[in-house]
């Protein structure tokens, strides 16, 4: 009973997904973000290395991205970038980890 | 008083420079393009790395975004170089100085040209290779070659960075802007130069050929070791083309460093420790008995980067031991062992990548040492026998462009090669020496 439950809560979800935005956000990584996030932490799909990151919220990791932060250079180096483009693509890279 | 009117005949290079500029930036340089990147990620102000720019250069200059048009310029990361530059010394005058004492003072000079290869060769190795022309020493040459392989993993949750390198230079490989080959102020002068520099103080620069190893763990620890020998031997020969080899070193002389670094928010900061041991043959010699020169430095680097404002700050300070074996017996040193000491403090702003102000404070200190350095020439011996000296330079920086840097120096000594007043016996003072000197630096 409650794997029926689970499943349609799944499903429901997956209905509720924008599945553009999704494809948005993996593109606007490909561009933007993989030739750091692939080769050096906190590197796409890596749990352990997002943990805490995701404990500090989306809005707080769009800021980072905004600003830079460390070795994280502003809007990742390409200021083209809008901050919508930006929610996206940390989305794209939160839902690895979730 | 200054002979700016010399300064008109630069003109013509300084307004080429800026016909170069902004035609050639429809194609950034091979980094940026390699990376999809603006040059401000790796870059304060060129040549000054951040620290995405370490990473980058850790990781052996490979990491590659996809390409954002399809060129030639794209698959070769190819680059150029134009320096264009004028140096005004105070007197020039003075008892006993002859005009060749500064062969390009006041003069426009043409101070380097050249090509780069800077960026990803194949997999996880990458280079950055300067070959140009030195408009002071009028020559082309190996200015600059690191070569890198570098491969990551992880243990223990923390991760390795390692890598291997083929250089040219002590110091070349470092990834901080603290260590003699990317200090602060990164470019030379044609005016006189005080006698005395420590071997890491670039006294090896494009004179050897070394391969080395690093690691960085955790983003936190730097260390790194490497061996250099002299450029005329084997594959040196070619690391180090067109480049007259003064100072030999015999067999092979070990480098080393340690950093520690952190990153908060938008600040970083690292110290470290570096040093060398190096044998050299006195000079025009090639065998026989040598010169040893231990140096021992340790270097510091503060840096806030944010939007519009930039901060950052350096020290390194370098100790070396000199032993005389061979200048002491050719009567080259009049003592068997000498020790100097130099060091070099620095803070930098700058206003949105585009006016920045440097300030650097320097001193040499040292034994006194009268066949070393009283050599009894005017403008460039020391009537005391002594390297000591002190002084100030202050620049100025404005980038029109994120490519072309024009910068305008002044540097000011308040004691030259061991005196303030009448430093060579001839009666030159420490003040005649000071120099304006105006750059136009262009990357394309």
């Amino acid at each position: 009973m409650r794997s029926l439950r689970d499943t349609s809560l799944a499903l429901l979800a997956l209905l509720a997904a924008d599945p553009t935005a999704a494809a948005e956000g993996e593109q606007i990584y490909v561009k933007a973000c993989a030739m750091c996030h692939n080769a050096m932490p906190p590197k796409l799909g890596d749990k352990k290395a997002w943990e805490p990151r995701l404990q500090q919220g989306k809005e707080a990791l769009v800021a980072t991205v905004i600003k830079g932060k460390g070795a994280m250079p502003p809007k990742a180096g390409n200021p083209a970038l809008s901050e919508k483009d930006i929610e996206a693509a940390v989305d794209y890279m939160l839902n690895q980890v979730k | 008083m200054y002979r700016w009117i010399h300064a008109l005949k630069i003109t013509p290079l300084i307004l080429l420079a800026l016909l170069l500029g902004p035609k050639s930036l429809l194609a950034v340089p091979s980094m940026g393009r390699q990376m999809g990147m603006e040059c401000a990620s790796c870059h304060t102000v060129f040549p000054e790395l951040t620290p995405f720019g370490r990473q980058f250069k850790l990781r052996g200059f490979s990491m590659s975004g996809p390409p954002r048009e399809k060129s030639l310029l794209t698959i070769l990361p190819i680059s150029g170089l134009l320096q264009a530059s004028i140096t005004s010394t105070a007197k020039t005058n003075t008892t006993g100085a002859r005009p060749s004492d500064f062969p390009r003072d006041g003069d426009p000079l043409l101070q380097a040209a050249g090509v780069y290869y800077g960026g990803k060769i194949i997999g996880n190795s990458g280079a950055l290779v300067q070959f140009s022309y030195d408009g002071i020493e009028e020559r082309w040459a190996m200015e600059m070659f690191d070569a890198r392989y570098a491969d990551s993993f992880t243990l223990a949750n923390k991760e390795w960075v390692y890598g291997l390198t083929l250089s040219n230079t002590p110091t070349v490989t470092d990834i901080y802007n603290s260590t003699p080959q990317w200090a602060f102020p990164h470019t030379e002068t044609a005016a006189v130069q005080p006698a005395a520099s420590t071997l890491l103080d670039l006294r090896l620069a494009s004179q050897v050929g070394g391969v080395g190893t690093y690691v960085m763990w955790n983003n936190l620890v730097y260390a790194e070791a490497a061996f250099y020998r002299a450029g005329r031997h084997g594959a040196a020969r070619a690391l180090t083309a067109g480049n007259p080899i003064e100072n030999v070193v015999d067999d092979f002389a070990p480098y080393w460093r340690v950093a520690l670094q952190r990153e908060w928010g938008s600040h970083s900061l690292s110290v470290g420790t570096y040093g060398m041991v190096a044998d050299l043959f006195p000079e025009g010699e090639l065998s026989g008995p040598t010169n040893r020169f231990r140096d021992l430095a340790f270097d510091a680097q503060y840096q806030y980067i944010a939007e519009d404002h930039i901060f950052t700050a350096q020290a390194n300070y370098i100790h070396e031991k000199q032993t005389w074996a061979a200048g002491f017996v050719e009567g080259e040193a009049s003592n068997r062992s000498d020790t100097l000491r130099t060091l070099k403090a620095d803070v930098h702003y700058y206003f949105q990548r585009k006016y920045g102000l440097g300030i650097q404070y320097f001193f040499t200190r040292g034994d006194r040492d009268e066949l070393l350095y009283n050599t009894g020439e005017p403008v460039f011996g020391s009537a005391t026998g002594s390297p000591n000296t002190d002084g100030w330079l202050a620049e100025l920086n404005y980038l029109p462009l994120p490519y072309l840097k024009l910068a305008l120096r002044y540097t000011g000594y308040t004691q030259f090669n061991g005196a303030s007043n009448n430093y060579d016996g001839f009666g030159r003072d420490a003040g005649d020496n000071n120099s304006l000197f105006f750059l136009t630096w262009v990357l394309f």
